[in-house]
């Protein structure tokens, strides 16, 4: 019996060290996972912030690679830029880049404009006002009626209302001006750490901050809009305060490391999927522009070709190093623009002396930028625009912008806004006679929240663009 | 051997006694009343203790038994069992009647519980050591297709290492694991991996590892009632394996088996391809031309003008293709690669040995085996080796101490596959019929050699031969299980398991390749630990001669701990160096997955007059994966099995001598996966879809960066829960020639736990949430025919059919369907209203009445958005298997069926674009599109071609609707033929006590409407996503010779 009794305490003993041990073993804490922190310093988000602006949600992705495209700086030969070529584009595409404007890029904005007003740090929550500011304009502009007012509250409110692109524009305007107002607070002197475009230095956020301000003014031309009276007059008080030289533009270097490298460098890499547009190869070898060096690849000595609406798999110019190097930046806003924008406000404003003054500047420092200038070319420019006035003027100020912004997005809202001032013709084999105005709404945001406004058809304009205000 | 296993014993357990004094030796026969022939291994036990052997081949036993006991029990398969009381005597001769009804046959069931068949309320099949031996499988989940009724199981490649999905009677839950818990002798073990991306190798899942000659049986449990007590990790049934073990058999202490077999695989079935028109577009030769939408070769010859300072000489061996009619014209045929000639003959050899034993007080079993397979695909490798160890010895006459370890070592060299321009599929299908690929990959100058002068897509043999994907697994399985038998009716069992494995792998891409041009280096470490332990007590009292009450209560503990890390050099600086340090751009990511659970459970069974069974059971678990107060939820199970044959009326009648109903339900709960309650920031990727896997790699160079997650945490989560009802019946008529099983099944989840995609507005991509409801039912039909049984002929027909149902009834609110895998536009989603798995793409502009919309030239018109447009998930499936038997030779045969479901023939869209596939050979051949002029409203009568110009656009399934891409997948197929002979008898005297030689072809004959591939694939491997076919590797067919030996 005492050999039984030993055992029964042994095999008690096992219940016991089983059932005692439950407490601890269905530990809770154990759910946290332990390769991720719950909280991240803000100059951290602020890097992922400014990278995040760069390679996602203006120079990555779908966005600026379609409307190029579509402005027939660059040609699609394959897989969905070839359809985007015949202006096929639907809903299913969009999701990579909607998401990752509002789940990637402005959530970390978002995050660190709330942390740095919580901590009262004006120079965080200034910059994430510029920031969001972009990104917003960048969003709205293709998609007109986005969730602003009501977004990026997570679980409180997983179904955010569409705001009219009115009420985003008055929010665009309102976080500039705060931007503005945080730069130059008194008395403040908040280190910003993880700054990767301006170290830190917030008199270059301010400058960009009005440097936005001009653009987006000027986005509202054709409104005379309640909320941006005069678009012209608002640009041009804003530009003196923005940049003044092309080193303070505003832009994300990226780096020859492959993991570090431009986004089209990167897409050309594994893709491809994109050759240079005969239409924009045209009007370089027209001007015999000396850009054409940087923004293609020459397949001879000065051979360059694009791809015209018949292209049958020919060899093609490639995106050259401005803007498909590893190292290639990005910008968001930089001095060329600005002195385009002055160009033509100035020219609106009736005054063609300063239209010209500020169009040479641009196409100088345009020039410059690539590496590209000489007298020669840029005197002989000069000179044949002597007579220009007028109507081909204008047109001429904003085929220059058009060249100076070689593969950027806001090509895209100048040709719109100035209803094709460039006077490209729409790909005759596509069945529309026109290139299209906006983007569809993405198919994850239409399937998980029932505010998406339906829009018929990726030719309906958005607020801005439609001419009329929304009332 | 004795030693060893004593000294295992030790190691866990300090209770030793000494043998007990009090004993009589008794012996015995143990004889059949049927032919009056001794019977060997047969086991006999002395109630209420360890004490037992086996008879030996003679029939006869021997040992001591403790005089205190008296009652022995003899048991033996296919026999009925007999309680015997020793009273006085010390020789035994023993009778034993045939069980024709399989009355008293065995399975194990949940926890490793044994219980007779009769007593179960719910349904459970057995698939035995010679089935699984002799198929040939190298993967055990294999070796079970087309043999078990409600089981789905899907061979996702041909591919020397690839994974099996295995689904139970549908899916039950939405984004989580839909394959059933494996088990190995009572501890659950991991059978992880197996998912593929759509663009890496052909992984394999875990339970390849195991050696399948190790099997003694699995049983598969299937549903909510069966897998009660296993509990939240068995909620999509359970996969049972028994391993084989040692006996106890006087006069014959080893035994050793040697199974060997040779295997030689080919690539079945194949998408056709065109031959007529060559390289180039436009109806004009290209060297280095995408698509093949040139020239007709009938109207063209070769030139070699100017051939010493062509570019391409090494690229266009055969010269440049120039019409007939032009002046430097060689006037010889041009010639024709056939792309298939790419692929081998595979080739498995598979060798196991087993040394097993024992005696009176210990047994043991040893095994060790090799198996290597050289895939269809070149340089595609897969190796295996398992040693395995296990044993039992009795501490007196009350204790008992088993414990195994089984150690297996698997390597795999994998190829790139799927969409992926590195993929050999990809590159194979897509060569224009004039290109030689085997005409080497590599030009003098080091440059790749391919179709399209070394860009686009890799050559197939470049990326079989330069990108090398190896890993290796080492895994050890291991437990010890002490029981203890109190009284006759009491005993406790503890038993405590551990499955280890640590998997290393490195994926090389060479610089040139074109999934990335500046090559790369990923290396990855895993490991992986599951530990599991239960404590039972086990009650089995009869309380006068009617009734029976088996009691148990249990307690479990698990712990599942994953980790990984990984390393990424995204370039690769000196070519073919292959190393972490040897690039600019070097990255590493760590996981962990650690969760632990607990439990409480209880099983009570009370039987009547061996004709009503009443069980029910109960649940209570504890998961981490929840929050606090969430994370304890208890489940029930109540079944009811009525053997109705055993009524006064009914009892012994000839014509049905069994029948039982039996009827359960249940309920299963599920926790959540790890770390979702909460929200994280996380070390950014940033991609996108066209860049990924490239991307920007934080950190930023001097600044970390973090990003918030994309996945909102959720603090309010509950566990999941599934509804389980089974209604059924077994009869037995005619001596038990013709067998009948029929279950219904109803499942039904609710408060489903899944990934849901929400507004990227919110700031957040997705959430988990206990949102879906999901309902599954099915009837299942088995059938055993005997119609012949003598002793020199015997035939058996089993066939089984099921048919399931399965719809989502929610996913959550808003939203109506959901991403399961898939490209952009063709996707398997889980869509409410519709069963789980549908496919998602574009369909043509339609009217009302479902008739085209065409332009006014007659050609159809793309929808641009995305539909439902079919269901991947079959109508029905259906094995039939023969077993025919003349004296020592028996043929089997089985057929597989699967009527319906779908798959995607991403392949043939892609190459209808690229003027490859055998469709686009009729591109000058007028084409009528039956429809409506849309402009017109009239019928339309303007025929059309399907002409490169259209297939680059909306015509093929590449840039177009896929709509017309989504095949049947249905197949009828000869799953296996086996012939075997068995020189048992012949050798009875020798020292050889069984010899089988057999012959197996798997997958002989394939009937199918579907155009690609075997359909019997899926791109995304052992995943939640099957029916996709994206230049997936082919499948294949076997050829085996193997033998059996024992001695």
């Amino acid at each position: 019996m005492k050999k039984i009794n030993i055992k029964v305490i042994g095999v008690l003993f096992l219940i016991a060290l089983t059932l005692g041990s439950c407490k601890k073993w269905i530990d809770t804490d154990l759910n946290i996972n332990p390769d991720a922190p719950t909280d991240a310093p803000m100059g951290s988000i602020l890097t992922t912030a400014e990278v995040n602006m760069g390679f996602v949600t203006v120079g990555g992705n779908d966005y600026v690679r379609i409307t190029s495209i579509w402005l027939q700086y660059v040609h699609g030969i394959a897989r969905q830029s070839e359809s985007q070529t015949q202006y096929i584009l639907s809903d299913g595409d969009m999701s990579g880049q909607w998401n990752d404007n509002y789940g990637v890029s402005m959530e970390d904005i978002h995050t660190l404009l709330q942390k740095a007003t919580a901590a009262n740090h004006y120079y965080y929550k200034g910059i994430a006002e510029v920031l969001l500011a972009n990104a917003l304009g960048v969003t709205t502009d293709v998609w007109n009626q986005i969730p602003y007012s009501e977004a990026f509250q997570g679980a409180a409110n997983l179904q955010p209302k569409f705001d009219s692109q009115e009420a985003v524009y008055t929010a665009i305007f309102k976080l500039l001006n705060q931007a503005i107002q945080d730069f130059s607070v008194e008395g403040f002197s908040g280190e910003v750490t993880g700054d990767i475009i301006y170290g830190g230095d917030v008199t270059l956020w301010m400058k960009a901050a009005y440097a936005f301000k001009a653009r987006y003014a000027l986005h509202t031309m054709k409104l005379n809009a309640s909320i941006m009276p005069s678009p012209f007059d608002t640009a041009l008080a804003a530009l003196p305060h923005a940049f003044s030289d092309n080193a303070e533009d505003l832009q994300i270097n990226f780096q020859e490391q492959y993991d570090k490298s431009n986004p089209l460098y990167l897409f050309m890499d594994n893709r491809g999927d994109i050759v240079m547009d005969s239409v924009f190869i045209a009007i370089l070898t027209g001007h015999q522009d000396p850009r054409i060096a940087v923004f293609a690849t020459s397949l001879g000595e000065n051979l360059y070709v694009g791809a015209g609406w018949n292209y049958a798999g020919e060899d093609c110019s490639l995106p050259g190093t401005a803007v498909a190097n590893p190292d290639s930046p990005v910008p968001l806003i930089t001095n060329v623009e600005c002195h385009f924008i002055k160009a033509e406000c100035s020219f609106k404003k009736g005054d063609e002396a300063a239209a010209k003054v500020s169009l040479f500047e641009g196409l100088k420092a345009s020039l410059d930028k690539f590496g590209v200038y000489s007298d020669l070319y840029f005197q002989a420019y000069q000179a044949n625009l002597a007579a220009v006035s007028g109507a081909p003027l204008y047109k001429e100020i904003m085929m220059q912008k058009y060249i100076a912004l070689f593969y950027q997005a806001e090509s895209y809202n100048d040709w719109r806004r100035t209803d094709n001032a460039i006077g490209l013709v729409a790909n005759p084999n596509a069945g529309r006679s026109e290139i299209p105005r906006r983007f569809p709404y993405a198919n994850t945001e239409k399937t998980a929240n029932a505010n998406t406004p339906v829009v018929s058809d990726n030719w309906q304009r958005v607020w801005w663009d439609a001419g009329t205000p929304s009332k | 051997m004795r030693k060893f296993t004593i000294f295992l014993a030790l190691l866990f357990f300090v209770g030793v006694e000494g043998l007990l004094a009090q004993t009589r030796v008794i012996t015995g026969t143990v004889t059949s009343s049927e032919d009056k022939q001794p019977i060997p291994g047969v086991t006999v036990v002395v109630k209420g203790t360890t004490i037992g052997v086996n008879t030996n081949q003679d029939g006869k036993f021997v040992f001591s038994v403790p005089t205190k006991y008296d009652l022995l029990v003899f048991s033996y398969v296919g026999m009925k069992m007999k309680e015997v009381n020793i009273g006085t005597q010390s020789i035994l001769d023993i009778v034993m009647d045939p069980d024709v009804l399989n009355m008293d046959e065995i399975v194990v069931t949940a926890i490793g519980v044994p219980r007779e068949t009769k007593a179960l309320s719910y349904s459970v099949q057995n698939v035995g050591s010679d089935e699984i031996t002799k198929s040939a499988r190298t993967d055990v989940i294999n070796s079970m297709q087309g043999k078990v009724s409600d089981v789905q199981i899907i061979n996702s490649a041909g591919v020397a290492g690839a994974s099996s999905y295995i689904q139970i009677r549908g899916a039950q839950s939405i984004t989580g694991n839909n394959q059933p818990l494996f088990v190995l002798d009572g501890v659950p073990i991991s059978n992880s991996g197996g998912l593929n991306t759509v663009d890496g190798v052909a992984m394999s899942n875990r339970a390849i590892d195991i050696n399948p000659d190790d099997i003694e049986s699995i049983s598969v449990l299937k549903g909510g009632a069966a897998t009660a007590l296993y509990g939240l990790q068995a909620a999509s049934g359970a996969v049972i394996i028994t391993s084989k073990k040692g006996k106890s058999t006087p006069g014959r202490k080893i035994s050793v088996n040697f199974n060997t077999y040779i295997q030689f695989d080919q690539v079945s079935q194949l998408p056709e391809l065109q031959t007529k028109y060559g390289q180039g577009t436009k109806g004009k030769w290209a060297s280095g031309g995408r698509t093949s939408w040139g020239p007709r070769l009938d109207t063209c010859s070769y030139s070699l003008a100017g051939w010493d300072t062509y570019a391409w000489k090494e690229y266009d061996v055969d010269g440049k293709i120039v019409s007939k009619n032009d002046p430097n014209a060689t006037g010889a045929s041009i010639r024709t690669y056939d792309p298939y000639d790419f692929f081998e003959t595979g080739l498995t050899t598979n060798n196991s040995l087993s040394i097993a034993g024992g005696g009176e007080v210990s047994t043991f079993y040893f095994s060790f085996s090799d198996n290597q397979s050289k895939g269809v695909i070149p340089n595609n490798k897969f190796r295996r080796n398992t040693f395995k160890i296990s044993g039992d010895t009795k501490l007196g006459d009350k204790f008992k101490i088993a414990g195994s370890a089984n150690y297996m070592i698997t390597a795999g060299d994998r190829i790139q596959q799927g969409s992926n321009t590195s993929g050999v599929m990809l590159g194979l299908l897509r060569t224009p019929p004039t290109f030689d690929n085997s005409a080497g990959y590599i030009t003098t100058t080091g440059a790749q050699r391919s179709y399209r002068h070394g860009t686009g897509y890799d050559n197939p043999y470049w990326t079989a031969n330069m990108n090398k994907y190896n890993d290796q697994v080492n895994r050890l399985i291991g437990n010890v299980q002490l029981d203890y038998f109190t009284t006759k009716w009491l005993s406790f069992t503890y038993r405590v398991g551990i499955d280890w494995w640590g998997r290393k792998a490195k994926d090389i891409l060479a610089v040139g390749s074109n999934a990335q041009a500046s090559g790369w280096v990923h290396e990855s470490m895993e490991n992986n630990k599951d530990f599991n332990s239960d404590l039972m007590m086990t009650i089995d009292k009869d309380f006068g001669k009617d009734i029976n009450l088996k009691v148990i209560l249990g307690h479990n503990m698990q712990q599942h701990y994953y980790y990984l890390l990984n390393g990424n050099a995204n370039d690769v600086v000196i070519p073919e160096y292959y190393n972490l340090n040897n690039s600019t751009a070097i990255s590493s990511t760590e996981q962990t997955n650690k969760i632990r659970r607990a439990g409480l459970y209880g099983d009570v069974e009370v039987s009547w007059k061996n004709m009503l069974y009443l069980s029910v059971t109960g649940r209570n678990d504890w998961s981490t994966t929840l929050p606090q107060g969430k994370n304890s939820f208890f489940y029930p199970s109540v079944g009811l099995g009525w053997i109705f044959t055993q009524l006064p009326g009914l009892k012994d009648n000839k014509v049905l001598p069994y029948g039982k109903v039996r009827v359960s339900y249940a309920v299963v709960a599920k926790d959540a996966p790890a770390y979702v309650t909460s929200n994280y920031f996380l070390q950014p990727f940033l991609t996108d879809g066209w860049l990924n896997p490239a991307g920007i790699i934080f950190p930023w160079p001097g600044n970390i960066g973090y990003t918030a997650s994309d996945i909102l945490g959720n603090p309010d989560l509950k566990p999941e829960k599934t509804n389980t009802f089974e209604v059924g019946t077994d009869l037995k008529f005619i001596n038990n020639r013709i067998g009948f099983s029929y279950t219904y099944f109803n499942n039904k989840g609710k408060d489903l736990i899944l990934q849901v995609p929400i507004a990227a507005s919110s700031g957040y991509l997705y959430q988990y949430m206990n949102a879906a409801s999901m309902t599954t039912y099915g009837h299942e039909i088995t059938l055993d025919i005997v119609p012949i049984k003598s002793k020199n002929w015997e035939w058996d027909i089993t066939a089984n059919w099921s048919l399931i149902r399965n719809e989502v009834l929610e996913l959550a609110p808003g939203l109506n369907s959901l991403f399961l895998n898939g490209f952009t536009n063709s996707e398997v989603r889980a869509t409410v209203g519709q069963p789980y798995r549908t496919f998602w793409g574009r369909d043509w502009k339609r009217n009302s009445a479902g008739q085209l919309l065409l332009t006014d030239d007659g050609y159809p018109q793309m929808n641009p958005d995305m539909v439902a447009l079919g269901n991947i998930d079959p109508d029905w499936t259906a094995g039939i298997g023969s077993n025919l038997r003349w004296r020592d030779l028996s043929l089997y045969v089985l057929f597989d069926i699967k009527v319906g479901g779908k798959m995607w023939n991403g392949t043939r869209g892609a190459l209808d674009y690229f003027g490859t596939s055998e469709g686009t050979a009729n591109r000058d051949v007028p084409y009528l599109y039956e429809g409506i002029i849309e402009s017109t409203g009239l019928a339309n009568t303007k025929t059309v071609l399907q002409n490169e110009a259209w297939m680059a656009g909306d015509g093929s399934g590449f840039n177009g609707p896929n709509v017309d891409y989504l095949e049947d997948a249905g197949w009828v197929r000869l799953r296996t033929v086996t012939i075997s002979y068995s020189f048992t008898k012949m050798l009875k005297k020798s020292f050889i006590k069984g010899l089988d030689v057999y012959a197996t072809g798997t997958n002989l004959w394939l009937s199918t409407k579907y155009t690609g591939i075997d359909p019997e694939t899926n791109l995304t491997g052992s995943d939640n996503a099957q029916g996709i076919d994206y230049f997936n590797m082919p499948g294949t067919r076997s050829y085996t010779v193997g033998l059996t030996l024992a001695f």
